[in-house]
């Protein structure tokens, strides 16, 4: 990465809490706290991880992040050429410029594409809305799209049952390329894939960021995956960012004793390795009741008095590359 | 081999699907042994055959499959003697001989926890029922026993937990109870399809561990299957890597990863992604995609996404080498070693 | 230059091009049940229509051959009055096929549009739609008709056709409402949030599609349903004006007993021309919903 590093998103003390309601009335009696307080810059051009397990609020985080859930709290925003502007206090017709700037490519595939429409009409619906009046222009840009992908446009013509997992995904991503957008919030892109296919998937992702200058936010369960793929890795746990890093630092030094047990958790295909594994106790709580002061403590192989009360605040570490939240590191410099 | 030493033994078992008024050949002379009181690992990728092969030993599948085998021999191992079972003669799926098998003798924990269980039924009576069925237990003595196996299995607090419905277990607990129920009748061959695919990385590993002790310190056969390449190194002793319904490759643990040699199960290792990549490293992938079952072409099944493929590979049905003792690869490649049946 | 890639992707793949139409009409075929079915329907719909247009005269009495049996000029013999009856359950298949037709097309029309609102939108719209549904539902169809018939002071066709609509289109709604309401978790209507499309687009060109074969399937059962409906309303003298024959108003005919017993051309004919249809609409709804349900293909 280059060394003055222009910021894309600039995410602040965001939150997105889903209220639980109960009876006639609809009291709330308590918040899903998918994201609570994650704020942090992404610059342009890098791919930035999103890791952690189901229900830390990686994909809520991503959602929010393109404005397809409302946050509760905190700000998000957007650069556009050079001007911030906070993207949750937009007009529709911001909103609208929005879209075209940040795109989105989901898990799932399968249910990505409108299973009784061409993947045409798929293709062209989003162009039409973006203001791409004559068909010649249209078809100019599906194909050139199309190309990136490795895909033949006379497929365009099927119907989406007719492609397999892989297929599809690389449609989708060109779908969301058509309007030429700066940022692609890949959310779990090759989790519905077959090994064999998710490399595919990758690697092609990797050539589209280099050629478009694309920024991604990469949000993945697979630490392999988002390692393979990303620049820096945003380690979260129940709603709260546990660690930032640089992606070779965060394999290699790992902070954060919910990373160490990450990382140690994931199987090797190499019977060589000599691993010794570090087994987690127990399960992760469920957002709507966390655990008093650090959300990780009661599973903490680590755990302190401290971390039973206070919840710790984000440390930088190494010229504040590198980011941890956690009272382990708090003897050092605070802030 | 005596059959003291091998507890389930599979011959040319095929099986296919009747569909549209079309047969489709998902399984095609699948062949392979597990020996008592290891695991093997079944891999590969999605529509492989590698569920259809154990379901169709376990005789789970519809009215529109039609399994056919030389040979499906289990062999029960009580009080120092050996019982042989030939799955194969048996004529329904769901008779009394094979309901009298399913349980005490092998049973199966399935991939998806969150669907395996009974919303509306106590966990601990879920568990129980197996117990009740075949050895006709009083509900009381059951219930000591599922305690028992709650406790062994890791359950925490299981005095409540097993009056708990599974809405109230996390996805981790509720895939414990899933192996309680295969557990619970002391079955000596357990058969997991993908048992955690559903679950995160650290629940994984816990039940991953689990697997292993029950393996090793109880001495039951397992067979993992799975597509995770990274779980097969650390779980199993023997693997079978299926691809389009044949077994491409099988062989010890070291004979797959040390002396990899089908192309197939080759491009499968290097292909996934592996912490601590080198920068700027690129992942080498599999060109083209996997074949639909119902087109599939004479010759090897795997030739046109294949680096060293042949015009020999395009005929006939290509037939398996012994390329080391125990190591056999369906590939024209080692086609000096001997041809063997598997 | 770029006219001529233009039609590369959408003329020159003509070919390539494959239809879900095909595949669907293939499998309609083989489902023989079905088939017969769709036939039967188009025979006697056609029949009626084209019995209707020549001009069939329904409403002459022939003096001369009161309640003759069937045969000779009068294939199906005369009604009590001397009406050729052939010629009625032909005029009158017209009227009930067109009621059956109309009031199933219309409440599917008013249930898909609620139903889509509601299911999209959720919350208090919702809340508020599902209210009034169930306030339609909860009057009783016939007394509905009674009060209608009374406070117009007049029985006719609209007044039935009002009837209908409005009381019908509640189970097409709560079809189409739970339908919206998992398919807007779909992936794809996502994306098209994502785009910044309309809510409107995204309700009518994305979803309703998908939701497109359960209404056509439920729209054809409909069918069957208001014509039985009619059937039974005229039957008992609520039903159209007694001029305007339909397949339940000859049966009105055939109320006394001594025509029941002594003339069975009478009431056998219509009777079995509801029958015959309600059962093959019916036969067509299930192949239809055989061949357009996604989640058994």
């Amino acid at each position: 990465m280059s060394e003055n590093k222009e910021v894309i998103f600039r995410i602040k003390n965001l939150k997105t809490w889903f209220p639980i309601t109960k009876g006639a009335f609809k009291k709330v009696v308590g918040n899903v706290k998918a994201v609570d307080g994650v704020g942090l810059d992404i610059y342009k051009g890098e791919t930035l991880g999103i890791v952690g397990e189901s229900g830390c609020g990686k994909s809520t985080f991503g959602k929010t992040v393109m404005m397809l859930e409302k946050p509760t709290d905190g700000q998000v925003e957007f650069n556009f050429g050079g001007e911030f502007k906070d993207i949750t206090k937009f007009t529709k017709d911001e909103m609208f410029e929005f879209r075209k700037k940040v795109q989105m490519v989901f898990q799932d595939p399968y249910s990505a594409l409108n299973p009784q429409k061409k993947i045409y009409t798929s293709f062209e619906e989003p162009l039409k809305v973006h203001g791409v009046k004559t068909e010649a222009e249209r078809e100019k840009i599906m194909q050139q799209v199309l190309k990136m992908v490795n895909i033949q446009p006379d497929y365009l013509m099927r119907y989406p049952h007719e492609f397999s997992g892989g297929q599809r995904q690389r449609l989708c991503i060109a779908r969301a390329l058509e309007v030429m957008p700066e940022v692609l919030i890949c959310d779990e892109p090759v989790s519905a894939l077959d090994v064999s296919i998710q490399a595919q998937v990758l690697n092609l992702m990797k050539y589209i960021q280099r050629d478009m200058k694309l920024t991604y936010l990469f949000i993945a369960h697979d630490l392999s995956v988002v390692q393979y793929m990303a620049d820096r890795i945003m380690v979260m746990y129940l709603g709260k960012v546990v660690e930032v890093a640089d992606s070779k630092a965060l394999y290699e030094k790992p902070m954060h004793p919910y990373t160490k047990a990450l990382l140690s958790a994931i199987p090797v295909p190499d019977i060589h390795t000599t691993k010794k594994r570090q087994i987690l106790e127990g399960e992760v709580p469920s957002p709507i009741n966390k655990p008093a002061g650090c959300a990780f403590h009661n599973r903490c192989p680590q755990c302190m008095e401290i971390c039973k009360t206070k919840d710790p605040d984000m440390i930088r570490d190494q010229g504040g590359e590198h980011m941890v939240a956690c009272h382990l590191y708090s003897g050092g410099k605070d802030q | 081999m005596n059959n003291q030493e091998i507890i389930l033994d599979v011959k040319n078992l095929n099986t296919s699907f009747i569909s549209d008024r079309k047969q489709v050949d998902i399984v095609k002379s699948v062949s392979f042994q597990v020996k008592r009181g290891t695991t093997l690992s079944v891999v590969g990728e999605s529509g492989c055959g590698k569920s259809v092969t154990m379901n169709s030993i376990m005789r789970f599948l519809g009215s529109n499959a039609r399994v056919s085998a030389d040979n499906i021999q289990y062999n029960a191992l009580r009080d120092g003697e050996i019982t042989e079972y030939h799955l194969e003669t048996y004529k329904k799926s769901n008779g009394p001989e094979m309901r009298a098998l399913r349980g005490p003798d092998m049973s199966m924990v399935f991939q998806d926890p969150m669907s395996s269980l009974n919303p509306v039924y106590k966990v601990g009576d879920q568990v129980a029922e197996g117990l009740i069925q075949h050895t006709g237990m009083g509900k009381k003595e059951a219930r000591e026993k599922v305690l028992e196996l709650f406790r062994k299995l890791g359950i925490p607090d299981p005095e409540s937990r097993i009056d708990c419905y599974p809405h109230q277990f996390s996805g981790g607990m509720k895939q414990r109870v899933v192996i309680a129920i295969a557990m619970i009748c002391n079955p000596e061959l357990i058969i997991c399809d993908e048992p955690t695919t559903a679950l995160d990385v650290t629940i994984q590993a816990q039940i991953m561990e689990l697997l292993k002790d029950l393996q090793v310190n109880e001495g039951k056969s397992i067979v993992l299957i799975t597509h995770n390449m990274g779980l097969v190194a650390e779980m199993a002793d023997e693997v079978c890597v299926m691809y389009m319904g044949r077994v491409v490759e099988f062989g010890s643990l070291e004979d797959v990863f040390d002396h990899t040699s089908h192309p197939y199960t080759k491009a499968l290792l290097r292909s996934v992604p592996v912490l601590g990549l080198a920068d700027g490293q690129i992942l080498e992938t599999i060109p083209g995609i996997t074949p639909n079952p119902a087109d599939i072409k004479g010759g090897c099944d795997f030739a046109d996404r294949c680096p060293d493929c042949t015009e020999r590979c395009r005929q006939g049905v290509i037939p398996a080498f012994e390329i080391a003792k125990g190591h056999r690869v369906r590939c024209l490649k080692y086609d000096s070693f001997p041809e063997v049946n598997g | 230059m770029s006219d001529s890639t233009t039609v590369s992707i959408k003329n020159q793949n003509k070919s390539a091009a494959s239809s879900l139409l095909k595949k669907n009409i293939r499998k309609f075929m083989n489902n023989k049940l079905a088939l017969f079915g769709l036939i039967v329907v188009v025979i006697m719909t056609v029949a009626c229509v084209v019995g209707m247009i020549v001009g069939v005269d329904y409403n002459t009495p022939n003096l001369t051959a009161l309640k003759t049996p069937p045969g000779g000029e009068h294939i199906l013999g005369t009604d009590t009055i001397g009406r050729d009856l052939w010629a009625r359950v032909l005029y009158g298949g017209c009227y009930s096929i067109f009621i059956g037709v109309f009031c199933a097309v219309m409440s599917s029309v008013i249930g898909a549009i609620l139903g889509a609102i509601s299911g999209y939108f959720g919350g208090k719209i919702d809340q508020l739609i599902i209210r009034i549904s169930e306030i339609f539902q909860a009057f009783p169809q016939l007394v509905l008709v009674m009060m209608l018939v009374a406070i117009v002071n007049k029985r006719g066709l609209s007044n039935l056709l009002v009837i209908f609509v409005l009381t019908g289109w509640m189970t097409t709604f709560r079809m189409v409402r739970n339908e919206f309401m998992s398919l807007k978790g779909e992936t794809y209507v996502k994306v098209c949030e994502a785009f910044g499309m309309k809510k409107s687009r995204i309700m009518f060109n994305q979803i309703l599609p998908n939701v497109m074969s359960p209404i056509i399937v439920s729209t054809t059962t409909n069918v069957a349903f208001f014509i039985l409906q009619e059937a039974a309303l005229s039957f008992i003298g609520l039903g159209v004006a007694d001029s305007t024959p339909t397949w339940g108003n000859i049966l009105n005919a055939a109320k006394s007993v001594s025509v029941v017993t002594n003339q069975w051309w009478v009431w056998v004919f219509p009777g079995l021309a509801i029958s015959l249809f309600v059962l093959a609409i019916n036969f067509l709804g299930d192949g239809l919903r055989d061949v357009l349900d996604a989640k058994q293909q």
